[in-house]
């Protein structure tokens, strides 16, 4: 079973930022000098990926859309050992919006031939819109299911998976083939690469691709085919001050605090209004 | 402009996240002649259609089959798809949960259009186009976008928009759909559900949160965090730390990779504030952080802030609330819309 699981490169989401500044028209955030990762939730789905090599055999491809230097997380994943590896190169990959990115990765994966199943993670990290595998399952006319855990039996016409949801988990059967979006769980971190590995995805091949490759121009998907625009973006407003409490009388923090509370009045009555204001 | 809204009941009524987007669809909606469409979905809507109504809605398109509620997303589609070509709105709103986060990309591929998710804020610019905002970069950001086709579809997060005074006796056009006759079998069975054990009070919905992190040094020491819960009838939860250690459930995480909360009341407790954590919690309007290291960054997005031992300051804490509040009823957000929470 042929097995292509979707990888991007991000600004490690866990790393502080310090002086990123906005770009010319504020509709993005000037990178340079930011570590770059694999993002979280694909590293999830690498690793179901592999899971499913390990298991019954699955021939795993991954697959980047992105710059040059999109290579280092194709390099990670030969390192844990997938079994090829695309690159669709592309230096203003960012700038695409969801719609034209699932376009691009589904002309990838179509050429590729014969897939049976296509995994992402959740969501990227960076935007977080968690769109490009519903809208792959769209493109390619597979079945979709999102927030995946974990696969538990792969046949040839289905496949019996986990699926989270709010408040618990569901197993169900889903037909191939299919587009799932992988959330994060115990069994799903990916794996350590060996040294022996690791020298050896240095120098395994990567097929190269462009956009033009795949038949879609550029210039259209960046304009006309257009769908979602990015307006302006902001640094959100931050709270001007925070009252400390910083005392050895546990006694007088104690009522300060619990009269801080009250003082909210969120407790005794009943509004049924909703909670959150904008900001 | 005519604006749909997707309502998926729970049970036989509608949930808070109906009431909301109905409450948001009518202040884009609100000109002459303007429309809020509401595609209810679900078995058995009679109560849910009639909640739609009260709740603001001027048309109700009800589609009642028993899949849809069986993570039948394709059925979803289907049934939407119809609505939209009879009611032709110039945008649909989704709540930005489970069933939203699939169907809104899904729909709005089918209609040839863009859809934004995760929603916190929505208004008309001068050109009546629809500004959404959302935060990125695990909301050190928030960006504004616009869909620049029709319909504009979105995802909107709970506690983002407001809903409507709700009007019981509002009669209104309720208009049947039947879902089309499909021979072919459907592409997910659901074999079993497994509900997260501990229950108790749902986090999506909770009007106050208290939340535990790695400072709580070991899992015994999550009860006083519990405990502090229990007398203010607020939700449990837990930064990654403390479920990396297996102290606490992944259902239970908030953060850039758990669930995003948007509470009157945040109570953080050992937890740092790095911003992973903070993008699911960045929308709760009150803060309170209790860490024993002064230079923990939660401190700065903290309304107040306690640099003491939890474990000195907890037990009497909860003692003095439970003196001061008497007893305790349940207070969850969204009880008075009916919805269900199993």
């Amino acid at each position: 079973m042929k097995v292509v699981v979707c990888l991007n490169r991000i600004p490690d989401p866990e790393a502080p930022w310090k002086d990123v500044h906005l770009n010319e028209n504020s509709t993005a955030p000037r990178l340079e000098g930011l570590d770059l990762v694999m993002g979280p939730f694909d590293e999830n789905a690498l690793e179901i990926a592999l899971q499913l090599r390990d298991s019954v055999g699955a021939h795993v491809t991954a697959l980047s859309l992105g710059p040059t230097t999109n290579e280092e997380v194709l390099r990670r994943a030969l390192a844990v050992r997938c079994n090829a590896a695309v690159h669709v190169k592309e230096d203003r990959a960012a700038d695409l919006d969801s719609a034209a990115t699932a376009r691009v990765l589904a002309s990838a994966i179509r050429r590729m031939g014969e897939v049976k199943l296509v995994l992402c993670g959740r969501q990227v990290g960076d935007w977080d819109s968690g769109q490009v595998g519903q809208l792959l399952a769209e493109e390619l006319r597979f079945h979709c299911v999102t927030t995946v855990q974990k696969f538990e039996r792969v046949g040839e016409q289905t496949v019996r998976l986990v699926k989270e949801i709010s408040g618990g988990s569901v197993l169900m059967e889903a037909r191939l083939p299919l587009a799932a979006t992988v959330t994060n769980t115990s069994s799903n971190q990916l794996r350590v690469a060996r040294v022996k590995d690791l020298l050896a995805a240095r120098r395994a091949p990567i097929t190269t691709w462009t956009v033009e490759d795949l038949g879609l121009p550029m210039s259209a998907l960046l304009e006309r085919e257009g769908r979602v625009e990015v307006r302006r973006v902001r640094f959100p407003e931050t709270r001007s001050r925070t009252r400390m409490i910083k005392t050895e009388d546990v006694e007088a923090a104690v009522e300060e605090i619990a009269q801080y509370i009250l003082g909210l009045k969120l407790l005794g009555e009943q509004t049924g209004e909703p909670g959150g204001t904008l900001t | 402009m005519n604006v749909l809204v997707v309502c998926l009941a729970e049970g036989a009524r509608l949930p808070l996240s109906s009431a909301e987007l109905i409450g948001g669809a009518r202040s884009l909606a609100a000109g002459q002649g303007d429309r809020v469409i509401a595609a209810v979905l679900g078995s058995a809507l009679a109560d849910a259609c009639g909640d739609a109504a009260a709740l603001g809605a001027d048309v109700v398109y009800a589609v009642e089959d028993d899949t849809l509620t069986q993570f039948q997303a394709d059925s979803c589609l289907q049934a939407l798809e119809g609505v939209i070509r009879a009611s032709k709105p110039s945008a649909v709103l989704f709540a930005a949960d489970d069933s939203g986060a699939e169907l809104g990309p899904r729909l709005a591929a089918r209609l040839g259009t863009g859809a934004v998710t995760e929603v916190v804020g929505l208004r008309l610019s001068d050109k009546e186009e629809i500004l959404f905002t959302r935060p990125v970069y695990g909301g050190r950001l928030m960006a504004e976008m616009v869909v620049t086709r029709h319909p504009a579809v979105a995802t909107i997060m709970g506690g983002a928009l407001a809903p409507l005074p709700r009007r019981p006796a509002r009669a209104v056009e309720i208009v049947k759909v039947d879902l089309p006759e499909t021979d072919s079998e459907l592409p997910i069975r659901v074999l079993e559900m497994q509900r997260e054990e501990g229950g108790g009070i749902p986090l999506d919905t909770a009007r106050i949160v208290v939340s535990g992190g790695w400072g709580l040094g070991e899992a015994t020491n999550f009860r006083y965090v519990r405990d502090l819960a229990e007398v203010l009838g607020a939700a449990v939860a837990a930064s990654r730390g403390a479920v990396d250690e297996g102290w606490a459930t992944p259902g239970m995480q908030i953060g850039q990779t758990g669930k995003k909360v948007a509470p009157e009341l945040y109570v953080a407790v050992g937890i740092s504030g790095a911003s992973q954590h903070t993008a699911g919690m960045s929308r709760a309007r009150h803060v309170l952080v209790i860490n024993t290291d002064p230079e923990a960054p939660f401190f700065k997005s903290a309304e107040v802030g306690a640099v003491i031992d939890f474990k000195k300051l907890l037990p009497p804490l909860t003692a003095r609330l439970k003196e001061l509040l008497g007893t305790s009823p349940e207070r969850v957000r969204g009880e008075a819309y009916g919805s269900s929470h199993s």
